[in-house]
């Protein structure tokens, strides 16, 4: 695929540097997607059948890209074959390993069910961004480095750790978590079975005497739910004297929870972090089309700070056709504008494109500000589903 | 003037725990003024207390229970340790102050040496009595007594025990005082051994309405208070959820008087209105109904009612009154005397809370022209076909009997009509203790008392037929060669 002049994703050069460098980087990567989404993507070249190549190179700013190339919505993809959203081009350059695409299905929160396809270049790009951003979590995270005693040095408590993601199997978490972890010599264990119960999930913590879990926080579906809720309620009543706690409190071997596709509640995160004193509570804001996108830290452990690399997100007003100013609630319009091939180029997606897709997400984005966590990265909060509401979820993943 | 709210927090893996604003409540007096700050827990909270004592429990099976008897009779010096905690109660409550000290200090003497009551209440040769599963007790608003007799009693099951007090404040306040004078005794120990007591309770504050719902787990023991109806539906709802291992269910009293035509009248008359003021007519041991032989029946109403006259509320730190009916009490009795055609017996007035105040102590500060109703004690005849009540005051109802079988029948009656098997306490008055004897098994009390007054407890004997520390205890035979 056609290389991009960008620095390399897993590079905290995208977490640290001017938020003008990184803004020109990041509108460099939106362009060249736009420009070769309008020549190669059936969708985009009769979408963007008003928009001559000349319009989308003369962008100048993030602002610009937001009014100028027109957005998509769910009603888009639910309405045009999925196949019409990948670009045309021959399979050798996507260097296919393991088949051409992997293809997950959205999980219809957010309307029909789509096929969002990723190939492992897309694959290895939201890889490598979202582990930036737990890697740069021990590297630089102070809060983070004392917690696991560690004072300057790199340290990698994920190493030869135990992570039990409890999502269904066919959920894209769970799968970029698996790859995400292998990176940093994590084990990751996958559920029991495909309609497990949470007593059957605890039994497979206890069983693998896991160090951490992979889960949604409070589903709010019922006693069933795989979530967190259920799990560490099933943990809460049974403390026999050989119980492998899923408590940092009483464990010292537990030490991780991983979260997405729900909000946290404050509460909650107060029982894990005060009560069962998990030290490292990470979560992952993202979506089936284009994964994580922002990313908790230990400043904003409810909040994300958005994860530039692969991915562009921007809040689209809801006053005016520009972008909201800081702290303006608005429309989440999230692209995908990156992969990565196997020498470790940046390059341009290969799979499904998404170019200023309207999630349904409504959400807030504060100023680049420099984080305590070490981040200037602007942070996502107050995340609302706005659009396409089914009652059902929050954020833009279900959980099956 | 006390001028700052009292913090009670919850309590949960051996740490007091204080909740965000959203989660305070703000507990007035009976004067209106602002009192306690109690600090409620989130459902996160009812998870970390059962976490807490799922995990306590397999530490306390360990400790002797000698060792348990030890801590509490030193833990128990520090339980209601100054004046100005008795006043809160009384602030709170409109207990009369003698009633709080008196009943505190009994209890706190039962704390002291345990060793008699748990040779009764453990007796068994070759048994031993180890621990069975968590206990989750539940606290009725009129509860600062029963603390300490609930909680020594869980400690010395070794169980680990999540308590919700009431959501009046005098119960949260007592159990917060029970947990910190427990601690200040682990403290004096100084025996390692002993550092999981402080993880052994915790307290959750709550209102939530679903609270139990998170508390109902397969296995584990239940103690609830409350009135029959109230115990009975929240036994029905743990059942549906859970399978229990044990749920001690305490209702309330219904305690009777029984006068025998050759009682001593005098002493009779004046031991029925002392179970009939006792804490304002609000214990389960208080009198609710007096039994009179026909022949008797006028010359006993006029009696008491004579000597209901002497006791009357108001201020509650006055020794000379009898104390002050909780204003939602006050509420709850005139609307059963009105629905049951019974309001004239009634015996209230009005007084403006400035006039209560005068001789209290300053924790006892009101708005001045603001009224309050009181209710006094009142007697209140019933017929054979009307059924006695339990009133949460110092009401009692006198109703005649012509023979034994009559005595039977309305006994029944009254227990059927207030959802009962038994009533709590029976006192028999007469001079005859043959008579006494025919008239037991007319009876279905769990305790039955000759020439006692009804409140006359005595806390050696099973309340309502448990004793709470055997009821959690595993018995383990032991056959020795």
């Amino acid at each position: 695929m056609q290389k991009l002049n960008t620095p390399s994703f897993d590079d905290f050069w995208w977490d640290t540097n001017s938020p003008e460098e990184r803004n020109k980087a990041a509108l460099e990567q939106a362009i060249q997607t736009a420009l070769f989404a309008k020549e190669k993507v059936p969708f985009y070249r009769e979408h963007y059948k008003k928009l001559s190549p000349q319009d989308i190179q003369n962008i100048s700013s993030l602002e610009e890209f937001a009014v100028v190339i027109p957005y998509i919505t769910k009603e888009h993809l639910a309405n045009v074959d999925s196949g019409a959203f990948i670009p045309e081009i021959e399979v050798e350059e996507i260097d296919p390993n393991i088949g051409e695409y992997w293809v997950f299905p959205t999980g219809g929160t957010t309307g029909d069910p789509i096929e969002v396809y990723h190939s492992m270049q897309d694959w290895r790009g939201m890889v490598l961004t979202a582990d930036r951003h737990i890697e740069f979590d021990f590297f630089r995270d102070k809060n983070i480095k004392e917690l696991f005693g560690v004072k300057d040095e790199y340290t990698n408590p994920l190493k030869d750790a135990r992570i039990l993601g409890v999502y269904n199997r066919a959920h894209i978490t769970n799968n970029i978590y698996a790859t995400m972890l292998l990176r940093f010599g994590s084990e990751f264990l996958w559920r029991p079975h495909l309609t497990p119960t949470p007593e059957d999930v605890y039994g497979a913590a206890q069983k693998h005497r896991v160090n951490g879990l992979l889960a949604t926080p409070e589903e709010g579906t019922g006693k069933k739910a795989i979530d967190l809720e259920n799990i560490l309620r099933v943990d809460a009543k049974n403390s026999k004297p050989d119980a492998w706690h899923l408590s940092y409190r009483y464990n010292p071997e537990f030490k991780f929870i991983f979260w997405s596709s729900m909000p946290m509640s404050e509460d909650l995160l107060r029982y894990l972090k005060e009560d069962l004193q998990i030290p490292y509570i990470k979560g992952h804001f993202g979506s089936t089309e284009v994964a994580p996108t922002a990313a908790s830290c230990s400043e904003h452990m409810r909040d994300f700070h958005l994860i530039y690399g692969h991915s562009l997100v921007l809040i689209k007003s809801m006053e005016n056709t520009g972008l909201a100013k800081p702290d303006e609630f608005g429309y989440t319009l999230v692209s995908r504008t990156g992969a990565t091939d196997k020498e470790g180029n940046n390059v341009l997606p290969s799979g499904t494109y998404f170019i200023n897709y309207m999630t349904g997400d409504g959400a807030r984005l504060s100023k680049d500000e420099l984080c305590k966590c070490g981040r200037n990265t602007p942070v996502l909060y107050d995340i609302n589903r706005i659009q396409f509401h089914e009652g059902k979820a929050i954020h833009g993943c279900q959980i099956n | 003037m006390v001028n700052d709210l009292i913090t009670v927090p919850s309590y949960i893996l051996g740490e007091e725990r204080m909740s965000p604003k959203h989660l305070r409540r703000i507990i007035s007096g009976i004067s209106g003024k602002p009192m306690l700050e109690v600090h409620d827990v989130d459902k996160w909270g009812l998870v970390s207390a059962i976490k807490t004592a799922s995990k306590t429990q397999h530490q306390l099976e360990n400790i002797p229970l000698e060792k348990i008897i030890g801590v509490l009779s030193r833990s128990v010096d520090y339980y209601f340790d100054d004046d100005s905690k008795y006043n809160v109660i009384v602030s709170l409550t409109g207990s009369p102050i003698t009633f709080v000290r008196e009943g505190t200090k009994f209890v706190k003497d039962w704390c002291k040496d345990l060793n008699p009551y748990l040779s009764l209440a453990l007796e068994g040769n070759n048994v031993y009595f180890r621990n069975s599963a968590p206990v989750v007790a539940i606290l009725p608003s009129n509860s600062e007594q029963e603390v300490p007799y609930v909680l020594a009693q869980t400690l010395l099951s070794r169980n680990a025990t999540i308590i919700r007090p009431s959501s009046l404040g005098a119960s949260s306040y007592s159990v917060f005082e029970f947990v910190s004078a427990l601690n200040k005794g682990i403290d004096k120990t100084n025996d390692p051994s002993l550092e999981p007591l402080r993880s052994a309770i915790s307290v959750i504050n709550t209102q939530s309405r679903d609270y139990l719902d998170s508390l109902s787990i397969d296995g584990w023991n239940y103690i609830f208070f409350g009135d029959n109806f109230t115990v009975k539906e929240i036994e029905a709802n743990i059942r549906e959820k859970c399978s229990p291992r044990k749920i001690i269910s305490y209702g309330t009293g219904l305690s009777m008087s029984v006068i025998l035509d050759d009682s001593n009248l005098d002493e009779t008359i004046r031991n029925i209105m002392e179970s009939v003021i006792v804490n304002v007519g609000n214990e389960c041991t208080s009198t609710d109904v007096v039994y009179v032989k026909n022949e008797m029946y006028d010359v006993v109403l006029r009696r008491l009612q004579q000597e209901a006259e002497k006791y009357r509320s108001g201020n509650p730190f006055d020794p000379r009154t009898i104390g002050l009916v909780e204003q939602n009490n006050v509420d709850y009795i005139t609307g059963e005397l009105l629905k049951r055609g019974k309001l004239e017996f009634l015996k209230s007035s009005d007084v403006e809370l400035s006039d209560l105040s005068k001789n209290s102590t300053d924790l006892f500060d009101v708005q001045p022209y603001e009224k309050r109703r009181l209710i006094h004690t009142s007697v209140v005849p019933l017929s054979k076909y009307e059924t006695a009540m339990e009133y949460p005051g110092p009401i009692v109802s006198v109703r005649p009997f012509t023979d034994m079988e009559e005595l039977r029948e309305i006994i029944e009656k009254d227990l059927r009509d207030n959802g009962m098997e038994k009533n709590l306490v029976t006192s028999v008055f007469t001079e005859d203790e043959k008579s006494f004897y025919s008239v037991l098994p007319l009876l279905r009390s769990h305790t039955v008392k000759l020439n006692k007054p009804t409140h006359d407890f005595n806390i050696l004997l099973p309340h309502q037929g448990v004793y709470i520390v055997r009821e959690l205890s595993n018995p383990v035979f032991i056959d020795k060669a």
